[in-house]
């Protein structure tokens, strides 16, 4: 398995699905190995790590002393990155998956594709000599695309791409960067089989790089069962005011400016909502001046990158969740709201779409419309509820494991 | 035969803790102090407490006693004051010492050191009226002129100011209003006629800002250079304000950089020299007569290279943080009474202009200053910080 970001060290969803798509194939028994790139203060081309925590067994300990709870709830997902007997690969590399991010203008996209191929010698060289044994591999979005097909000419095996996201996407409507487009055209083209998170992620290679859709699965990404915080005091904030949030990178493909719009729309006719928006990327700048521009100071928040816990309390407390994403293929915020029972409301570009049919489903620029399900949501509490209900059920239903089990067979029929 | 005035101004405002989201609605504590912080309230207090109030203010009392010439103006913001007494109370007991001699003037200011004579004016004569207050209650004196905050003013300022009952009023020698005039008359305003002091910051930025600046051509600035300066080209002229920061004496300019001795050498000198007078506002304004009208619409101030407001209130995060928060004020006037009080000290607090400061991006010639003097890496967090304690205390009034 070859990706390029991982908890706790992620900026976005690819390290969550990552994490998710490792855990879920241990669950069921499949062996793997896992590289990455990272930056290693102890220096040196690469170094392998392997954890020892037993993520499930210790979990289903933690339950058994709290007697009042279930024995099938993962209780420790928090120590992000701990899972049981995960053999990694660190690759001494800088490497960082969203180059748009201000804290990446130091970098041309040119530098990083430089730098994504040497990532991908290395990966070759260290599977050759210490895993002969390997029988496939199975890359991660397009920047260990240098890496996977380096890997499958070295060793002639069979290389799996799996497509959380699209140049396309990153652009948000605006012009691809060719040369990273170019990287994904090689990596679809050359790999033996492409997964995409969702048909909209699927249609979108089929139209976008003439790719046949015989050649391209549809695997949706899971969720696992969010950490049980609820013998932990959780702290009440933003006491008596409709909160609305939006938790996402700070970027065009977000549309994080259509969210201020609606904020604008929404608090010229309730006062008291609170919009806050978690995450950080290249238009966190912009969007305080806009925001302030507009006169929403006070109401409308930025809290920054979350994680764990505050995430969570985030996604509870929250009376509606909004993604407005210009283009998302899959958008695991949306889940990870909808099992703390929080109305959704989805950009209709977005893969996620697809498993939380409940959901709202809008046009990113349609502010007007979700203004007004925004408003709908925060007056009729009996309306939010069943908004609520609806896509938890739907939400609760998927889990990494399934995923692991739909991958393994793609495996098996490809070996 | 040109006179001197000196004038220190001395303030700390109370700084934000680190607010989040996750705090909002939960605790209204925005000024706590924690010594985890590197900006905490009272360790920043304690430490330029160190570095320059108790040199500095032990100096002004022995120049006091030595040199019976020896006279200048002090103004504090009640919100400096509140530290001090919390903090440092032996700082009250020493100006209570100096206040005494009858040679240092204190002058009238905001107690909040806010803008709220640009924004709510009847705002504005309420902080006065406390800052004059707590004056009088610790040193037994009424403030006679006034300084606004940052030395801002407008010429509907200065009206406002006449009305209150003050005989004069400090502004900043800026070119734009002077147009080729020399600060170093006694001026006036168009409207009340309230006599103006204009700052002279030419000579008042060698010691304020380039007094070790190293590239600077006059660099080492020592006493008689500069009694020199003040002398020579100013025979003919009424007076010379020199207005400053008091930090500037052992915080702005180190210790070891020589600035106490500075000072002590130079007030000797200016003691015995005969061509020279060392006066207080009150004394500058009742022995000159006003030669011109000083008059501008726009508010001027001693900040940076501009000297305008935009340190402030120059971009958009700024504008409508300060804007939101004085829109509340017809809200607070009809609260009930309870809980009332606290309510309306920390919207005081909160009118402070430092914060609107550390929101400041106008990183050119002055972005240096900004930096030093802001708990915040850039001003983007300085306006996230108080975005979200502004959401709390909406929460708390609407």
């Amino acid at each position: 398995m070859i990706g390029w970001e991982f908890p706790p060290h992620n900026s976005g969803g690819l390290g969550v699905a990552c994490q998710g798509i490792a855990r879920g194939l241990q669950q069921i028994g499949q062996p793997l190995v896992f590289a990455l790139p990272q930056q290693l203060p102890s220096g040196g081309s690469y170094r392998k790590v392997r954890t020892n925590a037993d993520f499930v067994s210790s979990s289903v300990k933690k339950d058994k002393s709290a007697a009042s709870r279930s024995v099938d709830r993962l209780t420790t997902a928090e120590q992000a990155g701990e899972l049981s007997e995960l053999e990694m690969i660190l690759v001494n590399s800088n490497l960082e998956p969203y180059w748009r991010q201000s804290k990446f203008t130091g970098f041309s996209s040119g530098d990083i594709v430089a730098e994504s191929h040497r990532y991908g010698r290395v990966v070759a060289e260290v599977a050759a000599s210490d895993y002969p044994e390997a029988k496939l591999f199975h890359a991660h979005d397009w920047m260990s695309v240098p890496a996977g097909l380096a890997a499958r000419q070295k060793m002639k095996k069979p290389l799996v791409l799996h497509i959380h996201s699209t140049e396309f996407d990153r652009a948000g409507g605006g012009q691809p960067n060719q040369e990273i487009a170019e990287v994904e055209w090689q990596g679809l083209t050359k790999a033996d089989k492409i997964v995409t998170v969702s048909h909209y992620t699927k249609q979108l290679i089929v139209n976008k790089y003439s790719i046949p859709a015989d050649k391209i699965e549809v695997i949706y990404n899971g969720i696992d069962p969010n950490p049980d915080y609820h013998n932990q005091p959780l702290a009440k904030f933003l006491a008596d005011r409709p909160v609305i949030v939006f938790v996402g990178r700070l970027t065009i493909q977000k549309g994080p400016e259509y969210f201020l719009a609606v904020a604008k729309k929404v608090i010229e006719q309730n006062k008291k909502a609170i919009f806050v928006l978690a995450g950080q990327g290249d238009m966190y700048q912009s969007l305080l001046v806009s925001s302030a521009y507009q006169g929403l100071s006070g109401s409308v928040l930025f809290a920054g990158f979350l994680r764990g816990k505050e995430k969570q309390m985030l996604y509870q407390r929250a009376d509606v969740f909004v993604m407005p994403s210009v283009s998302e293929p899959f958008g695991i915020a949306a889940l990870e709201a909808a099992l703390e029972k929080t109305p959704v409301i989805v950009s209709k570009n977005s893969g996620v779409s697809e498993v939380l049919p409940k959901a709202y489903a809008v046009d990113f620029w349609d502010i007007n419309k979700m203004s007004s399900q925004i408003l709908e949501l925060i007056e009729k509490p009996q309306k939010r509820h069943q908004a609520g209900e609806d896509v938890y059920r739907q939400a609760s239903a998927l889990s990494w494991r399934a995923v692991a089990q739909q991958l393994k067979h793609l495996y098996e029929e490809i070996l | 035969m040109p006179r001197v005035c000196w004038y220190f101004q001395i303030h700390q405002p109370w700084r934000l803790r680190p607010y989040s989201i996750f705090d909002v609605g939960n605790r209204h504590d925005y000024f706590a102090t924690d010594s985890s912080l590197d900006f905490d309230n009272e360790t920043v207090l304690k430490k330029v407490a160190d570095k320059s109030y108790r040199p500095m203010f032990a100096l002004l009392e022995e120049l006091l006693t030595e040199y019976q010439d020896f006279v200048f103006a002090l103004s504090f913001s009640g919100v400096v004051l509140e530290q001090f007494q919390e903090f440092a109370p032996d700082l009250i007991s020493s100006l209570q010492r100096m206040v005494k001699t009858q040679r240092v003037e204190l002058l009238g200011e905001t107690y909040y050191h806010s803008l709220a004579s640009l924004y709510d004016p009847p705002e504005f004569a309420d902080q006065v009226a406390l800052h004059t207050q707590t004056i009088k209650s610790l040193f037994g004196e009424k403030p006679n002129i006034f300084r606004n905050t940052e030395l801002i003013y407008t010429d509907q300022v200065a009206k406002q100011v006449g009305q209150l009952g003050f005989k004069g009023m400090l502004a900043e020698g800026a070119d734009q209003v002077l147009q080729g005039r020399s600060p170093t008359k006694l001026y006036q305003s168009p409207n009340g006629e309230l006599p103006l002091l204009l700052k002279h910051y030419q000579l008042s930025d060698d010691i304020a800002f380039r007094f070790s600046q190293r590239s600077w051509a006059s660099w080492p600035l020592t006493a008689d250079k500069f009694e020199y300066w003040l002398t020579q080209p100013f025979q003919n002229d009424d007076i010379i304000n020199l207005f400053m920061d008091f930090e500037t004496f052992g915080e702005h300019q180190w210790e070891s950089e020589g600035i106490f001795p500075f000072f002590r050498e130079l007030i000797k000198l200016l003691n015995s020299n005969q061509a020279v007078e060392m006066v207080t506002p009150t004394q500058a304004v009742t022995d000159l007569q006003p030669v011109d009208i000083f008059s501008s619409d726009t508010p001027i101030s001693w900040a940076d290279i501009d000297r305008d407001i935009t340190a402030w209130v120059g971009n958009p995060l700024q504008h409508d943080a300060i804007n939101r928060l004085y829109s509340l004020g017809d809200k607070l006037q009809h609260l009930p009474k309870e809980g009332a009080a606290s309510l309306l000290a920390d919207w005081r607090r909160l009118q402070t202009s430092d914060h609107f400061y550390y929101m400041c991006t106008k990183w050119a010639n002055d972005g240096d200053v900004h930096a030093y003097f802001s708990p915040y890496q850039t001003p983007y967090e300085a306006y996230n910080n108080y975005n979200n304690v502004l959401a709390d205390l909406l929460t708390r009034i609407e």
